[in-house]
């Protein structure tokens, strides 16, 4: 069943608590690596969330401020104003002495700050306004196909999220854990021919969201079975998952 | 919490075995440290710089 709304809401969606749960844990960069590919494959999924991740980023960089300041030591100290005061450095001053003259000891840094925050802005809000037009585009063009389960992934739910531009993401939850040297493996059927598309394992609790590998572009539906470690060419088991797109 | 996953660089899990809590604390924790520093902000009257 294919979901076309281009606003299909994340706020409602079965896997956003479980979202909310990661992302502080994301920010402070205390995901291990499949945990942090399964939320970067709901941000992909549904890149209007990267606006509150940023935000919350944000939050957690304020605690590179928070250390205690501590006076240098003598020593380092010493040696730091050694260095300042090398004369190797003398020839760049010469050269920068009319334009000192010009904005007075101190201005010309200031002046080169200045600059440098105009430069920085003006390419800062150039790229805003491409995010904003690829997060339009992105969100028009989105299309989520629910998946069905059989087997031992009966009770699974989830859904392919097409984004655009040929990619996809498959998120699912309820999975069940892969038995020992096995793997699910992600398929894109074009023509009734399966083309391997990635690897992945569930989380705890059997969440998973990530990317399909391959352009989901012409596929006419995603499949998943489980495979040896490794993954197969080919499939070798019965499909545990599958929608058409 | 947030000392040791953003200064330690431990994952939440890790943490939570550390301090031997349970993984949702640890998480419960991380979110209401970062809630604490952007109501900090928010109550006086700063904005949080991006």
């Amino acid at each position: 069943m294919s979901d076309e709304r281009p606003g299909h809401d994340p706020e409602r969606e079965p896997w956003r608590e479980h979202f909310d749960d990661l992302k502080g844990a994301y920010v402070l960069g205390a995901l291990d690596e499949g945990e942090r590919r399964e939320f970067e494959g709901y941000l992909a999924a549904y890149p209007e969330l990267q606006a509150e991740v940023d935000e919350l980023g944000s939050v957690a960089d304020l605690l590179a401020l928070a250390p205690q300041e501590h006076a240098p030591s003598p020593e380092l100290r010493r040696n730091l104003l050694e260095s300042i005061e090398d004369p190797a450095n003398a020839s760049p001053q010469r050269r920068t002495r009319s334009y000192a003259r010009i904005f007075g000891p101190g201005g010309l840094a200031v002046a080169a700050v200045v600059v440098l925050a105009i430069v920085g802005l003006s390419l800062w809000n150039a790229s805003l306004r491409d995010d904003n037009e690829d997060l339009r585009g992105t969100l028009a063009t989105r299309e989520t196909h629910e998946l069905q389960g059989s087997g031992p992934a009966e009770d699974v739910r989830g859904e392919v999220v097409e984004v655009g531009d040929g990619r996809a993401v498959l998120m699912a939850e309820n999975l069940p854990p892969t038995p020992e040297g096995e793997v699910y493996e992600t398929w894109l059927m074009r023509g009734g021919v399966p083309e391997p598309a990635g690897l992945f394992e569930p989380g705890d609790g059997g969440d998973a969201a990530v990317p399909t590998e391959g352009s989901s572009d012409d596929a006419d539906a995603v499949a998943v079975t489980l495979e040896l470690s490794g993954g197969s060419p080919a499939p070798t088991s019965d499909i545990l998952l599958t929608t058409s797109l | 919490v947030l000392e040791l996953a953003y200064y330690s660089g431990y994952t939440h899990t890790e943490i939570a075995e550390l301090l031997d809590l349970p993984l949702g604390t640890v998480k419960g924790r991380m979110r209401l440290g970062l809630q604490k520093i952007r109501e900090y902000f928010d109550t006086s009257g700063r904005e949080v710089p991006r």
